[in-house]
């Protein structure tokens, strides 16, 4: 497929504070089965070792495979005309947004994010708001500069 | 009209609205106040049986009394006048209120005109300015007709003349589209706005139900299936029938008097038979042109032509404008070309490839996946199943319809989700672009296209699903301005 990924990957740590954000939704999840035993137990008996099972799987699949999967897609690039993004799970995102179209340029970052000195980019247009997520602290500040200046040379018309 | 400089030199000394909009604004207040009273008292009635008291009647007479206080208070403090080309108006008595809209700040002057407004020539002149937050609107109610048509007319003017060429403006103006009542009628048939008044009537008729007294339904039920079955069918008919006109009068009260001017830069929309609604639009702010052809419209070769328009400023909302309720299809790009012709379109689309068929249909038909399941519960789910053919038919007519075509620096689109809709944008007015693929699509190479523009509420995302992925990756770098 000739559309390929944009220059540059999240910052590898990414992966880390994506695992221990999908470590907090696996324990968050774990109340089903517990729940089940303490409160319930009854009705046929396999309900009880297929709720552990579907449990185990949504950890493997939120600790292991997301992390993964958005080291892999997701990516980004500043050009002096336009950002391009890349981003999403089972859909995979691909996004232009012009720079005359940018109206405002915020960084964020939650506790998880600011452990390993990440945050996240966000750029907006009129009608539309796009992330760009844990991209290195220092980095996201320079982009936000960039991106605010570039957005401002090519403020043209509406 | 043509001596309206006259008449705004005469409004540098402050004036007063004309009174009566003391009348209207007590009927208002009071319509506020009551209508909750009301809906307490019915309420309450139904559950306890009706209570008739003179008190009821003295105590809206109270409330009018204090709306008719409060309006005239209102009325009393308020102030307007024109100096040095800026619109001023005064209010309040304790916390005195002073603003002032500069001419070249107006962004819109629109003139709205209620009922007892219209009988008596009076209109209230809307103002927003450019620029959001810092400067407020402004609302002059109940100005005689030739005052707000002079205010307007020297507030909207254009910036660079100086006055004195106004006229001309208005001379040029042509009469380009004018719904008559039969076009009205049409168009209220097949609005598909019977689907909210069902809504709403049977959220209002659930209230009611136990007022049907229960031997009726007794002498129904007793009667046998087949008797039910007819009164059931009779009684859905007759609420069907009753909804569509009750739609159909909606439609043609809201668009009554359907007329579209156009003086070479500002498009004026006027319609509404209760409230005249009046609508002025530079054409630099449309971002894209829908046109909109309803399931029930496109077999007669109807269509609607909508305009995504952004708001005055860049941080403004966006407006959805409807520019043509009802046109024959054919016509819509003869109509364009006198108004926006850089939205004229008259070429063919491209196709998406036969192998996204099996994408479309597997969409369409999927609400039936959840039949087994209900007839697993209850075999009448069953039923569930004569969906399946107008679910086909539609997902045929979504496969058939999804199309795109570059024309210079536009990209067209068509999409059906009920309605078909064509958009038509220009690549500046495109707020982003993507491309979207899921695994099942990257294997059938094939892709999603959005492209966003600015409208009400907030955005209008444009989106042909299943597209050849190299066609998409083509629009991708038409968009791109670097590579």
């Amino acid at each position: 497929m000739a559309l390929g990924r944009p220059k540059h990957r999240m910052h590898p740590s990414a992966r880390h504070a994506w695992r221990i954000k999908g470590v907090l939704y696996f324990i968050i999840s774990l109340i089903v089965p517990v729940a089940y035993y303490v409160f319930l137990g009854e009705g046929p008996r396999f309900i009880g070792p297929a709720l552990i099972a579907a449990t185990a799987l949504f950890g493997i699949v939120t600790i292991v495979i997301i992390p993964e999967v958005r080291m892999i897609y997701w990516g980004y690039e500043i050009r002096e005309e336009e950002v391009d993004i890349q981003y999403g799970l089972i859909v995979i995102k691909r996004s232009l947004i012009p720079m005359a179209r940018i109206q405002h340029v915020d960084t964020e970052h939650g506790p998880i994010l600011r452990l390993f000195n990440l945050a996240t980019l966000s750029v907006s247009t009129a009608a539309t708001t796009h992330k760009i997520p844990a991209l290195k602290q220092e980095t996201a500040q320079t982009l936000r500069g960039q991106i605010a200046g570039l957005a401002r040379l090519s403020d043209e018309d509406v | 009209m043509p001596d309206w400089h006259v008449s705004v030199m005469k409004m540098s000394e402050p004036r007063r609205q004309h009174p009566l909009v003391i009348l209207v604004n007590a009927l208002k207040g009071l319509r506020h106040m009551l209508l909750p009273a009301a809906a307490v008292f019915v309420v309450r009635g139904l559950d306890q049986g009706f209570v008739w008291s003179w008190w009821i009647l003295l105590a809206v007479a109270g409330l009018f009394a204090l709306s008719v206080i409060v309006a005239l208070w209102r009325w009393f403090f308020f102030w307007y006048y024109y100096q040095d080309n800026a619109l001023h108006t005064k209010s309040g008595c304790f916390i005195k209120k002073h603003r002032h809209i500069k001419r070249e700040r107006v962004q819109t002057v629109n003139l709205r005109a209620g009922l007892i407004y219209r009988a008596f020539s009076l209109a209230t002149l809307n103002i927003e300015t450019a620029g959001g937050y810092q400067e407020p609107e402004i609302k002059v109610e109940a100005l005689t007709l030739p005052t707000a048509r002079a205010l307007q007319a020297e507030l909207k003017g254009s910036k660079k003349e100086n006055s004195g060429e106004e006229e001309d403006v208005e001379e040029k103006e042509t009469g380009l589209y004018h719904a008559d009542l039969k076009t009205l009628f049409v168009a209220g048939m097949t609005s598909g706005g019977v689907g909210v008044v069902m809504s709403i009537a049977l959220a209002v008729f659930s209230q009611f139900f136990f007022l049907i007294p229960d031997d009726w339904i007794e002498d129904v039920v007793t009667a046998g299936i087949g008797a039910a079955l007819l009164v059931l069918a009779l009684v859905l008919f007759s609420f069907f029938l009753a909804s569509w006109i009750v739609s159909i009068v909606r439609y043609i009260i809201r668009y009554a008097f359907f007329t579209v001017d156009f003086d070479g830069e500002e498009l004026q929309i006027t319609h509404g038979l209760i409230i005249r609604r009046q609508l002025s639009l530079k054409l630099y702010r449309v971002q894209a042109v829908s046109i909109i052809e309803g399931i029930i419209r496109q077999p007669f070769g109807f269509a609607t032509v909508e305009l995504e328009v952004a708001g005055g400023s860049a941080y403004d909302e966006g407006t959805r404008v409807t520019l043509f309720p009802l046109l024959r299809r054919n016509q819509v790009d003869d109509m364009l070309a006198q108004t926006l012709p850089s939205f004229v379109y008259r070429g063919s689309l491209n196709e998406i490839p036969p192998r996204a068929l099996r994408r479309y249909l597997f969409r369409g038909l999927a609400p039936l996946l959840v039949v087994p399941i209900g007839a697993y519960f209850h075999p009448l789910a069953w039923l569930g199943l004569v969906l399946a053919p107008p679910l086909f038919a539609l997902a045929w007519l979504r496969y058939k319809d999804a199309g795109y075509a570059l024309d210079n620096d536009r990209l067209i689109t068509r999409s059906r989700v009920l309605s078909r809709t064509t958009g038509r944008v220009a690549r500046p007015q495109i707020q982003a672009f993507a491309v979207n693929r899921n695994i099942l699509q990257r294997l059938r190479r094939l892709a999603t296209i959005q492209q966003t523009v600015v409208s009400a509420p907030s955005k209008m995302v444009y989106q042909v699903k299943d597209l050849e992925a190299g066609d998409a990756v083509g629009l991708f770098s038409w968009f791109s301005r670097s590579e």
